[in-house]
């Protein structure tokens, strides 16, 4: 069975180019989130393989986010993408328990990358 | 990645284009937050999308914008027209980099002066660049290459418009086939072919209608950049111009758009150009110094209503007679004939454009004869009201389709010739007593008007064929703009739908013809360009 996929991102093309890149490569996107709050609201139902997380978001905190994911769907692997500039982002969300990241400017390799050094 | 790549291209042109007519909207109404809000996001969305495609250049363009725009948005900046030129500037900027992105390059060329010149703007005017800002790029004008109502949902799709131009020639395609069917079937006496047949043509019916809905686009496709273009004709020519557009979201085919999109810029041009006074003659005259453009349009059944009127200085007849005296259009004994209407229309006589006008729209030879005629090959027409000193006043009524048309069928000089119904206004038989001749022209009497007669063979050249004189011809009555006329024909042979297929060279060439269509029984017949037989 091919593993699922959420997608928190608020912009639209973000979501469109993960979706269409995880889509090709096998994975089930089981939702999409455009903040914070959405995201949540889908977690505890869906559980998700892997969330596929923007850790800007205009909602929310993207370190409080991720905090809440790991504790919500603890089972979840959470994959920071992050954009330039935010290097110290990322290493704390890292020291919180992200599993892994995906660099920019996003690329399929970049992408497949990220999701294949995952551990199950 | 060349998937991702049209995407972000179909993206960030959706971007710019809404960037570009909103920030027009604020120069005129300054104090609008939503509006300024929403410049910020587009900008903000721009610099996501190519950060996260590596397009750096664009990204940070795209900040240094948005970081002004956050300004703004805070009350520290105002939409002033330099800051606005400077913002447009920058977002023709963008535009060229979406277009190499487009091209396929892998790089892309930034703009690194006007990248500082956003940076450092700081509400004061620079000093004036070596490099003149170019008017607004014509990519606006294109009808975009795909087709999509709303792309965010799962229950739409985004389809290459060549599918549905695709989709409307199978269609074409279909209904002549039917039609042949029924020849043959009716030819050979197979019975029981009729029921189904009917059927068949309802569906076939069913289907063209619904062909055709989906090929529709709202007028606001080719529209969005009209602001844009008024204002930067207006600023180059130091005239101040206040444009305004209602029924951006009246539907047309979009074979009917992708034409007419050049014929209304030409038309907004001359009204800015020509039609507008400078702020001083404004005044001088008694009238704001401020005039205005408006563009209206409306749906009328099968058809649209496209008008642009202005306030702006008005056409003087006896000018426009005399001009096009001395341009070798007509005699002085001619112009003098003229009434104030038919005056006005020489500004669509050939050769009567002056050269001003030609190099206006950058050598491409289009004048106001082009405009007309390419409104007339879409089976428009193209009205001109003018009132001197109050403004002028272009109506341009266009069919809302125009590929699957009721046509009516005659034979003239042994060829079959199909007429769309839309100009047909009655057939006629016509009796030798019944024409009168007047000064070598032949005219007949119609509802208490006098329409010139003439014979369909003999204005497509076809050899004269000696006309009996004690039986009834039959003759169309025909109107298209203005212009109403009496056509004689051979035969008039019935009303059939058919599928119009443009003619390409050298056939195109052919006056008083605009298409061909294939018949049932596999015939090819031409299309008559009902306006171009009337003048």
């Amino acid at each position: 069975m091919s593993r699922t996929v959420m997608i928190v991102d608020d912009a639209l093309f973000m979501r469109k180019i993960l979706g269409g890149i995880v889509t090709e490569n096998g994975y089930t996107i089981v939702a999409e989130a455009s903040s914070g709050i959405e995201a949540m609201k889908y977690l505890r139902t869906l559980q998700p393989d892997i969330i596929l997380l923007d850790i800007i978001l205009p909602d929310s905190n993207g370190l409080e986010l991720l905090e809440s994911i790991i504790q919500t769907s603890p089972q979840s692997k959470v994959v920071i993408c992050s954009g330039i500039g935010q290097e110290q982002v990322v290493q704390k969300s890292r020291d919180l328990g992200a599993h892994a990241f995906i660099p920019k400017p996003i690329s399929p390799e970049n992408v497949l990358e990220a999701l294949e050094s995952l551990v199950w | 990645m060349s998937r991702y790549r049209e995407l972000f291209v179909a993206e960030a042109r959706s971007h710019l284009d809404a960037f570009s007519g909103l920030i027009i909207s604020l120069e005129d109404v300054a104090d609008n937050k939503e509006a300024v809000n929403e410049l910020f996001r587009h900008a903000h969305s721009l610099k996501g999308m190519a950060g996260t495609m590596g397009y750096d250049p664009v990204a940070e363009l795209a900040h240094v914008m948005e970081s002004q725009l956050s300004k703004a948005r805070n009350g520290e900046l105002t939409f002033t027209a330099p800051f606005v030129d400077l913002m447009l500037e920058a977002r023709d900027a963008l535009a060229g980099m979406v277009a190499q992105v487009e091209q396929g390059s892998e790089t892309v060329t930034g703009n690194q002066r006007l990248v500082e010149a956003v940076e450092q703007f700081n509400g004061v005017p620079p000093p004036p660049a070596d490099q003149k800002r170019e008017a607004a790029p014509a990519e606006g004008a294109a009808v975009p290459a795909f087709q999509s109502r709303s792309s965010d949902t799962l229950s739409t799709v985004r389809i290459k418009t060549e599918t549905l131009d695709r989709f409307l020639t199978l269609t074409g395609e279909l209904i002549t086939t039917r039609h042949r069917f029924a020849e043959t079937a009716r030819n050979k006496g197979y019975d029981g072919f009729a029921e189904p047949l009917h059927e068949l043509s309802s569906l076939l019916r069913d289907l063209r209608d619904e062909v055709l809905k989906v090929r529709m686009l709202p007028f606001g496709t080719i529209s969005e950049r009209f602001p844009r273009l008024v204002r930067d004709l207006s600023r180059k020519l130091s005239k101040e111009t206040v444009f305004t557009l209602e029924g951006h979201d009246i539907e047309l085919d979009r074979g009917v758009l992708e034409e007419i999109a050049e014929p209304l810029v030409h038309i907004l041009r001359n009204a800015v150009d020509h039609g507008m006074e400078t702020p001083d003659e404004r005044v001088a005259a008694g009238k704001a110094a401020s005039g205005s453009i408006s563009m209206t349009v409306v749906r009328d059944k099968d058809h649209v209503e496209i008008v642009i009127s202005d306030n702006g200085r008005g056409m003087n007849p006896e000018k426009l007679k005399a001009h096009a005296v001395s341009k070798g259009v007509m005699t002085q004994e001619q112009a003098a004939l003229l009434t104030v209407q038919e005056a006005l229309q020489l500004i669509c006589a050939p050769g009567f454009s002056t050269a001003a006008v030609v190099s206006d729209i950058s050598g491409r030879g289009v004048g106001m004869d082009a405009v007309r005629s390419a409104i007339h090959s879409l089976g428009g027409s193209l009205m001109i009201q003018s009132s001197q000193g109050k403004g002028s006043r272009f109506v341009v009524r266009l069919p809302i389709s125009i590929s699957i048309i009721s046509a009516l069928m005659v034979r003239s000089g042994g060829i079959d010739i199909a007429f769309p119904v839309a100009s047909v206004s009655r057939t006629v038989e016509l009796r030798h007593n019944d024409i009168i001749k007047e000064a070598g022209n032949d005219l007949m009497a119609l509802e208490g008007e006098y329409l010139p007669v003439r014979s369909l063979g003999a204005l497509l050249n076809q050899p004269a064929a000696p006309i009996p004189s004690n039986v009834p011809l039959p003759a169309l009555v025909c109107e298209a703009g203005d212009g109403r006329g009496v056509f004689v024909v051979d035969h008039i042979l019935g009303q059939q739908e058919i599928f119009i297929r443009p003619l390409s060279s050298p056939l195109s060439l052919l006056k008083g013809i605009s298409g061909a269509s294939i018949t049932g029984a596999g015939q090819v017949v031409f299309i008559a360009d009902v306006s171009a037989l009337l003048q």
